[in-house]
């Protein structure tokens, strides 16, 4: 287990440190100088034209002249051992560690949000669906969460967009802080995983349905609902454990792009902020977090296997 | 087994309960992340204000607002939040008005004096001198090298309490002009801590900084009671930047925001068609133009030039591409600017002229493929755009299909801002659209000397006259403003007969607001656009 353990870390890093030098580089081969984007994006606005002396400033400034491999090396530097992620370019040299920290916040509320409506929409409407197999309820649930997988997130958001809050008026389009600025782009996150959700559950339901144990307890004469709660639903949710956590993992990750559409102020917003105005510090930063999320998130999933069923064992 | 089942159920309340805690976390921490930095008065938080008062104007801004240090950021400081002021004002047609500085004289080619305008006082009371202005000027000049080069800085010097003279490096007849550019304007020096951080602006403006969202970014300013200007209507402004022109038209659309400029050009008039909502369009200073690459044989050939620019239909461009958020350009200049050629108008349309002007510079059709050649070479154009600015796309499309019409093989080539200002630099084009600011110093050399000289900074197309070099160096030094004008009309009528660069329509900018908010002034001379502190917002 240990062994396991150190094993999974140390591979961890490596997948940090190999993500870390993919978005640093391929932040550097996006046409355009990076000196030139900062200075429009900070400095002389986006349309206008950048005199060679700022670019000359900028680019001394940031050390963006010095070669790749020195500025990549500094900034790991600096991060490993002192701790600091780095300024940003372009929110002007506000450390990069306090602009995730404050973005860090809105996308986990943002992520916990939608995961809780996974579980309490997902979990129940599956469960329904498998004990009324192939009938309309069953039909019903399964035609929609087809439709539901089919339709792209941001689609999804600009739906919800249009019919709660243009047509009915009833949720503000964008914003941070209240209840109602949660709802819409939660909810458009959950769908896509929620349906999903509900179609394991359902298969999982089903196979444990059709088990022996089952087949015996409704021989004793053991009441339906009495199964269902107390011998069908424990077991087959183990599966859906699993699935939960790695959507968890996905849900902080991938938030990108309802952060933006819905102009929530999280870590995805502040990443694709970053990508286009080349803020070389905060784009690796940010990817470097959300894969650390996502590593993370994905041992504990693994780690919870062996808690929810001692059987397996990591050696 | 039972521990198995016991486990499943704990993990699932366990997630159930954290991803609940998380949510519910979200709901009350706001109030954590606002940075308080008021000056005087208890200041009010961005959230109360939302629900309480329906007198602060909610401004959707075109950018993100990503600082506030007017000698970076003084486009959103001084224009947008109305925070910090310049020496210099400008009025409708861009002649240069007294603001902070009452009145201004050249004293020697490279020094300049200033007279302060006495009994204003910044946002904490203390009162203007020069010694805040030499502070501010020093230090805009320090930080940005586009401050220095637009005002030629030297240094300058504290003559009296309301008296600053400044020196230039070289002559720079037009000083008081660069002192209207918005990064130019003066702070306290309390506005930077101990350490020289920049902490707050602390200005003149009828606005006073009142606290900033580091969150969402949102930037709340309310009104300055002792402002030297008079009495300030406008309550306050709560400030976020929407860089999505869609959304900002949806947060207008939904009331979310009372105020926004640039809602996509043509959602325009379905907007100001909606009860409560009117959106109108002005001409800002800018100029959608191709810049021409000098270094093309063909292009070096003024009839081709010509052509090109008889192949364009303007007005059709600006109903149907623009959807007349913009107008077909009259001359270099934009007709509202004092010194603009009254007697240019918009270049004519004539597809047959066109082609007649071809044939003469010898491109024909000679096998019959509908493109032209000489010497057996198709005559092919390039024409790269930038995809950001909405309106270049589409007239780029069109200005391809307007040059095959008269038989160029046009190319058109649509990609990311940074790259196509790479092709630019590199000289990698034949045409490149170019959406270009012309007033960032109120002057009529500024993109003379930018676009036309030999070694200006925007010359991009290489084009090269020492003649016109010298008359627009002669034109600058002139102080005259009647002679300087006519000299400026006179290099402005050659420069477009030339068609060194050949404009198409002036820029437009479209301002919406909700009924609610009366009183606005648009100001052509501003960057994007200026608030304005005599608007009311009522219900």
């Amino acid at each position: 287990m240990h062994y396991y353990l150190a094993k999974r870390l140390a591979f961890m890093v490596l997948t940090i440190f190999a993500a870390s030098i993919l978005a640093f580089l391929l932040l550097h081969a996006v046409p355009g100088g990076s000196a030139e984007t900062i200075a429009r994006h900070t400095l002389v606005g986006l349309e206008e034209e950048v005199s060679d002396l700022m670019i000359t400033e900028v680019s001394d400034k940031y050390n963006l002249a010095d070669p790749l491999w020195k500025q990549y090396s500094d900034w790991l530097f600096s991060a490993v051992f002192r701790g600091d992620l780095g300024t940003s370019y372009v929110y002007f040299d506000t450390p990069v560690l306090k602009l995730i920290s404050l973005a860090l916040l809105p996308t986990l509320i943002l992520a916990g949000a939608s995961m809780l409506i996974i579980i309490v929409v997902g979990i129940p409407l599956g469960i329904y669906s498998a004990i009324h197999e192939n009938r309309p309820a069953d039909f019903i649930i399964r035609c929609a969460t087809i439709i539901a997988i089919s339709f792209p997130s941001f689609w999804v958001a600009l739906m919800l967009i249009l019919i709660f809050s243009l047509t009915m008026d009833w949720l503000p389009v964008t914003g941070y802080g209240t209840l109602a600025n949660l709802i819409l782009p939660a909810v458009a996150l959950a769908i896509h995983p929620t349906a999903v959700i509900v179609r394991i559950v359902r298969t999982s339901m089903l196979e444990t349905l059709g088990q022996p144990y089952i087949t015996f307890a409704i021989a004793k004469g053991l009441l339906f609902r009495h199964i269902i709660w107390h011998h069908a639903i424990k077991n087959a949710l183990i599966p859906v454990i699993t699935i939960l956590g790695l959507d968890f993992g996905h849900l902080l990750a991938g938030t990108v792009i309802i952060e933006t559409i819905f102009a929530w102020p999280g870590i995805g917003k502040l990443m694709v902020d970053g990508v286009f105005s080349h803020d070389i510090p905060v784009v690796t930063s940010c990817i470097v977090v959300i894969v650390i999320i996502f590593l993370f998130v994905n041992l504990c999933v693994d780690m919870l296997y062996h808690v929810v069923d001692p059987r397996i064992r990591y050696e | 087994m039972v521990k198995i089942k016991i486990n499943t159920i704990a993990i699932l309340i366990a997630l159930v309960v954290f991803a609940g805690i998380v949510a519910i976390s979200g709901c009350i921490s706001k109030e954590k992340a606002i940075v308080q930095e008021g000056i005087q008065e208890p200041t009010v938080k961005a959230e109360q204000v939302l629900t309480q008062s329906s007198r602060m104007l909610k401004f959707g801004e075109l950018w993100l607002i990503t600082g506030y240090d007017p000698a970076n950021n003084g486009v959103f400081i001084t224009e947008k939040a109305i925070v910090t002021e310049s020496l210099v004002g400008a009025t409708q047609d861009f002649k240069l008005v007294p603001t902070l500085a009452t009145s201004w004289s050249q004293t020697s080619p490279k020094t300049w004096i200033f007279t302060l305008r006495d009994n204003v006082k910044f946002h904490n009371g203390q009162p203007m001198t020069a010694k805040e202005v030499k502070f501010s000027l020093d230090r805009a000049a320090k930080l940005n090298a586009q401050n220095r080069g637009f005002m030629d800085y030297n240094s300058s010097r504290v003559i009296d309490n309301l008296k600053i003279e400044i020196t230039t490096n070289q002559p720079n007849p037009i000083l008081p002009e660069a002192l209207h550019y918005p990064n130019m304007a003066i702070i306290h020096p309390d506005s930077l801590n101990a350490q020289g951080n920049f902490m707050k602006p602390i200005g003149t403006g009828a606005m006073m900084f009142d606290s900033f969202d580091e969150q969402t970014r949102t930037f709340t300013v309310k009104k300055n009671p002792n402002y030297w200007g008079g009495p300030v209507k406008l309550e306050g402004m709560i400030i976020t930047g929407i860089p999505d022109s869609n959304a900002r038209a949806l947060a207008i659309e939904k009331g979310e925001v009372d105020f926004t400029v640039d809602v996509p050009m043509n959602e325009a008039d379905r907007i100001n068609a909606l009860p409560g909502i009117t959106v109108d369009k002005f001409l800002t200073p800018r100029k959608y133009r191709m810049v021409v690459n000098f270094q093309r044989p063909a292009l070096q050939d003024k009839r081709v030039r010509q052509a090109i620019s008889l192949a364009i239909n303007r007005d059709d461009i600006v109903n149907h591409v623009l959807y007349n958020v913009g107008a077909p350009a009259k001359g270099i200049y934009v007709p509202q600017m004092a010194w603009s050629n009254k007697d240019l108008d918009v270049l004519p349309y004539d597809p047959a002229k066109a082609k007649a002007l071809l044939a003469e510079a010898g491109y024909k059709d000679m096998n019959g493929d509908g493109i032209v050649e000489k010497d057996g070479k198709p005559l092919t154009i390039v024409i790269v755009s930038a995809q950001e600015r909405p309106g270049l796309p589409p007239m780029s499309e069109a200005i391809g299909q307007y040059l095959r019409n008269i038989g160029i093989d046009s190319k058109v080539e649509i990609m990311a801002s940074a790259a196509s200002s790479d092709r630019q630099k590199s000289g990698n084009f034949d045409l490149i659209m170019s959406p270009s600011n012309i007033a960032m110093i109120p002057d009529p050399s500024y993109i003379m000397d930018q676009w036309y000289k030999t070694n200006g900074s925007q010359n991009s197309g290489k084009y090269s006259n020492v003649t016109l070099d010298a008359l627009i160096e002669d034109a600058k030094q002139t102080t005259d403003l009647k002679e300087r004008y006519a000299k400026f009309n006179r290099i402005e009528a050659f420069v477009y007969d030339e068609l060194i660069t050949i404009v198409i329509a002036d820029y437009g900018v479209t301002i919406a607001r909700k009924d609610t908010v009366t009183g606005y002034k648009f100001d052509p001379t501003a960057h994007d656009l200026r608030m304005d502190s005599d608007m009311t917002v009522t219900g």
